[in-house]
């Protein structure tokens, strides 16, 4: 199973929140919103990029705009394999994470 | 009302930035911001939005194309395949294979020897263990600006005081008669070196021991190491040699060791003695000449011993301002001051001179590429099927790539072999010409880095004559190239007025700059293969010096019996020669002759030049004009025949302190006169050149010209070798040292040096007799060094000759067989052949006829710009000559593919791609 970094986790929840057919804008904003983090718009569309490389996120371009210049949108959503890895990083975490609260608590 | 756009720059660098297939939506969801901003914070806030957006995307996706470049992926993109078609396109193409061969590696091998040189000469580690921390400590007189040598005193003063350096020492070299009895006495140059040296070198005796600090106390007894070299060569190896005596000079030396011919520290050295330094016996600023070495303390680094040395040279520029108000201690490198490098700045000029020489490689393989270009154009139709079949633009780009670094792959290693060739010869001419003082890490040759360095040069050659012609070729136009091929269409590569521009610059700079080399060429290989002029072989030339080492018994000491001594040994030294029955004559003068050194003279009544000499002028003098001066015996016009052809020779009187004559040759009279009767006329030294004896020559005194002698050798008006030279008189025995000219009766002196030697070692074994040599020898070895300079502009100009005539020609015959289906159709339509051809021929003709034009007037501004130095007064036959040329190679080239369209069948001419 593939291991995602932090920021292709961050990425990939945003669009679950946000449901399929999201694109680059709105899950910038997602991200901001929830992590209260400014986030580069650049690195969300080179990782969008990179994870659809990688089979995590599939995309589809939609039908051209005038606003947008005459240009398609592509959305995108998550794949059956970029879920897999969302629960398997979740799952990694959750073991490390656990016990730790009360040892934390006592290094303070 | 128009919509607000995104700032125009700001989309065009984000369109070459993203991937493509990015492009569309990423622009799109951009534009839709844009627009958002514009609507809420107006259209200034939205550019600066969009623009920041902009330099974000582009940045970031320009760093991800980058990741994409990985070695492996770009692997991916070659096969073994292309190697071989690299390699049968060079068979196939043989024309151009020789041409781009010869080319490169003329140009690889320029910049991988001067790679290879200047990085011997800048590399800060002397070889020996752990030698870039092997240090010179100078002190730099900043006002001269130049290092003060008498630093006896300050020497002692670092050796006790620095903590930064260990091993700090100096040495200075002296010339000693080897006296071995049976064999010919011969002068050795020798270290007189501090015992730290030995420690520096880390490098342990094959026998005995090296100098100790024992050995540096005056009352030691002498004692010398000797080198490997030495020790075979003139010992026999003899296995107990040490405790021998050996005689330096009338004094003998007891041997102690013996070190192997990897240690030749300080310089090039084999024999050494100990520096007896006793600085109580002068003072401060004063005594011998010293070179000071030392090496960086465990920890220590150069920065922190140059604040030490630093702020002792403060103190004793408090301390003895007389003396050490102006210096200022410096440590550096070893290697550093052999190359003149005192400061970073100039180690940054030496790498800018190495990669302005590899430039030259980048004009070269330009004119390559014109070829390659030429030659990828004629296989378009086979790159739009190719493409049409699959291949990706990379696959073709790579195989076009690996074509072109076949070739220069081939031509990098011709290179090597040319630059390994050209170095042991550079390396035999530096030998000769400098023997022991050039330092031993010296040498050149060909290094595993400049292997590297000529690798790196070969992808770039490839990148330029194979890459860049395959981009070109497989742009947007190539999808456009099938369906031109089955529409029965042109090739698909438009070249017009780049094209055009290309063959104007080509014939312009070939123009431009031929005719230099040619000239310069010939003139170097004319002077280098020249007779004498006179029977150089029968003269043999000889320096004499003397020990300073007193011999046993001398009393006196003191400079002025050191100097009536030498007189009276030279005076005698030259009447037991005169008895020799092999001896025909015997004349004295201060330098070997057709070497005399340069001064600056003005002359009575005539205005100094107004352009400055091209030479460099010693401290404290001023231009005047260039001349030569050395004083001679009043023999010697006679041993040299050369006819007095006014006025009169030398006298018993002319060579005092007081006297104030002196002879000028005929190109004297001639430029610096300005003709007309020169006896009488006055001159005077108004600045010296750097190898100048300064001692020789007093200026700003009047000198009155008594006589006008025949030049030396003997030369026309319009030889090259002509200089203007005034001599003054010298008295055998009254200066010191002086070079003995003994003329030797039958055909060779060579034969009489050894007895020259045998003499002067009878006489006294304290004289020195140096650089005994035939003039003819000294004269060969010039002319050597003037042939090698002629091959070096030969093969240079051979390969712009080539590779101009060849870009000319592929430039031309591809734009006239572009036209080939044009000439076809004409002829078919019965437009008259002469008629086509004419058209053919004029637009060829302009062409050339615009770059003759331009390269004729760019070679007269540049001779105009070196004050016609570059051409030297055959502008007006070389230049038309030269231009000729290249516009015949250039109508030639037109001329067959114009004949061969005029041949074709118009049917045939329709169908052709």
């Amino acid at each position: 199973m593939y291991n995602l970094g932090e920021f292709e986790q961050l990425v990939l929840l945003a669009i679950v929140h946000l449901g399929d057919n999201t694109y680059g804008v709105p899950i910038v904003e997602e991200i901001e919103r929830r992590t209260g983090r400014a986030t580069s718009p650049a690195a969300v569309y080179v990782t969008l990029r990179r994870m659809e490389q990688k089979g995590l996120v599939s995309s589809q371009m939609s039908e051209p705009t005038p606003e947008r210049g005459g240009k398609a949108r592509r959305c995108v959503r998550v794949t059956r394999t970029g879920l897999n890895a969302l629960r398997g990083a979740r799952e990694a975490m959750d073991q490390m994470w656990k016990g730790v609260d009360p040892k934390l608590r006592g290094i303070r | 009302m128009n919509p607000i756009r995104p700032p125009r720059l700001a989309r065009w660098i984000l369109e070459r930035a993203l991937p493509r297939d990015v492009r569309e939506d990423v622009a799109g969801d951009l534009q839709e911001g844009f627009t958002d901003t514009a609507n809420t914070r107006g259209p200034a806030q939205a550019r600066r939005w969009y623009w920041r957006r902009a330099v974000s995307f582009s940045a970031r996706f320009l760093a991800e194309r980058a990741r994409d470049l990985s070695p492996r992926r770009l692997l991916s993109a070659f096969s073994l395949m292309d190697f071989k078609l690299g390699l049968r396109m060079l068979v196939r193409y043989p024309g151009l294979a020789l041409v781009g061969v010869f080319g490169i590696a003329v140009g690889v091998a320029i910049a991988a020897g001067a790679y290879g040189i200047l990085n011997t000469f800048t590399n800060p580690a002397i070889p020996l263990d752990e030698g870039a921390r092997v240090a010179a400590i100078q002190n730099v007189n900043v006002e001269l600006r130049r290092p003060e040598r008498r630093i006896g005193h300050d020497l002692s003063d670092w050796r006790a005081q620095v903590k930064s350096l260990v091993d700090v020492g100096g040495f200075r070299h002296t010339g000693r008669n080897l006296v071995v009895a049976g064999v010919q006495p011969e002068v050795l140059r020798i270290a007189e070196m501090s015992a730290s040296g030995f420690r520096i070198g880390r490098t342990a005796p094959i026998l005995g021991r090296y100098l100790v600090e024992d050995d540096e106390r005056p009352a030691a007894p002498p004692v010398v190491v000797l080198g490997e070299d030495l020790w075979r060569n003139r010992f026999g190896s003899d296995p107990h040699i040490v405790g021998r005596a050996i005689h330096l000079g009338a004094v003998a030396h007891t041997v102690v060791g013996i070190m192997p011919a990897s240690f030749r520290f300080p310089v090039d050295d084999r024999a050494w003695i100990p520096l007896k330094l006793d600085p109580s016996r002068y003072d401060r600023g004063a005594g011998p000449a010293l070179q000071a070495f030392g090496r960086l303390a465990p920890g220590a680094t150069y920065g922190s011993a140059q604040a030490e040395l630093a702020a002792l040279g403060q103190r004793a520029a408090v301390e003895h301002p007389k003396t050490h108000a102006h210096l200022r201690p410096s440590v550096l490198p070893y290697t550093f001051p052999f190359f003149d490098i005192d400061d970073p700045q100039m180690l940054w000029l030496v790498r800018l001179v190495q990669y302005l020489l590899a430039l030259l490689l980048v004009i070269v393989c330009i004119n390559v590429a014109i070829l390659v270009y030429a030659r990828t154009a004629t296989r378009h139709a086979e790159i739009a099927v190719r493409a049409a079949l699959g291949a990706s633009r990379r696959r073709i780009v790579a195989q076009l790539f690996v074509e072109a670094l076949v070739l220069s792959a081939i031509a990098s290693f011709a290179g090597v072999l040319l630059t390994s060739f050209g170095l042991s010869q550079v390396n035999g001419a530096m030998r000769v010409a400098f023997s022991e003082m050039l330092p031993f890490w010296w040498t050149f040759s060909v290094s595993p880095g400049m292997v590297v360095y000529v690798a790196v040069l070969a992808v770039i050659a490839a990148a330029i004559i194979g890459a860049v012609p395959a981009l070109k070729a497989t742009g947007k136009r190539v999808q456009t190239g099938l369906q031109a091929i089955s529409a029965g269409g042109g090739s698909g590569m438009q070249l017009g007025r780049t094209w055009t521009t290309l063959i104007v610059v080509q014939v312009a700079f070939a123009v431009a700059l031929l005719p230099a080399a040619v000239y310069h060429a010939w003139d170097a290989m004319q002077l280098g293969t020249r007779d004498a002029g006179f029977p150089a072989q029968e003269y043999l030339i000889a320096q004499v010096a003397m020990d300073r080492v007193p011999a046993a018994g001398a009393a006196d000491p003191s400079e002025a019996a050191y100097a009536a001594r030498y007189g009276d040994r030279y005076v005698e030294l030259v009447r037991r020669l005169q008895q020799e029955p092999a001896v025909a004559e015997v004349t004295s003068t201060l330098d070997t002759p057709g070497q005399e050194p340069s001064v600056f003279v003005e002359v009575e009544g005539r205005a100094v030049p107004d352009k400055p000499a091209d030479y460099s002028v010693g401290a404290g003098s001023r231009m005047g004009y260039l001349s030569r001066f050395t004083r001679v015996d009043e023999d010697f016009f006679r041993v040299f025949q050369m006819p007095l052809l006014t006025g009169r020779g030398f006298g018993a009187g002319d060579a005092g302190a007081s006297a104030h004559a002196v002879v000028a040759n005929r190109t004297f009279v001639d430029w610096v006169l300005g003709g007309g009767d020169a006896v009488g006329r006055r001159v005077r030294f108004v600045g010296r050149g750097g190898d100048t004896r300064a001692d020789q020559m007093e200026l700003n005194r009047w000198y009155e010209i008594v006589g006008v002698v025949q030049d030396f050798p003997i030369a026309g008006p319009d030889d090259k070798r002509r200089r203007p030279t005034l001599y003054g008189a010298v008295t055998a025995g009254r200066t010191y040292p002086l070079m003995l000219v003994i003329r030797v009766r039958g055909s060779t002196s060579d034969a009489f040096a050894g007895r020259v030697r045998d003499v002067s070692a009878g006489l006294d074994p304290n004289l020195q007799l140096r650089g005994v040599s035939s003039l003819d020898a000294i004269l060969s070895r010039d002319q050597e060094l003037l042939r090698l300079v002629a091959l070096g502009l030969a093969i240079v100009t051979a390969c712009v000759v080539a590779l101009s005539a060849a870009g000319i020609y592929a430039l031309m015959s591809f734009t006239v067989s572009r036209r080939r289906k044009e000439i076809g159709i004409r002829a078919a339509l019965g437009a008259d052949p002469a008629q086509i051809l004419k058209s053919i021929f004029a637009r060829a003709a302009t062409q050339l006829a615009i770059g003759a034009a331009t390269g004729m007037a760019l070679a007269l501004l540049l001779d105009l710009a070196m004050e016609g130095e570059m051409l030297n007064g055959t502008a007006a036959v070389v230049l038309p000559i030269v231009a000729l040329m290249m516009m015949l190679v250039g109508l030639g080239a037109a001329f067959i593919p114009a004949r061969r369209g005029l041949a074709v069948q118009p049917t045939e001419a329709l169908r052709e791609p």
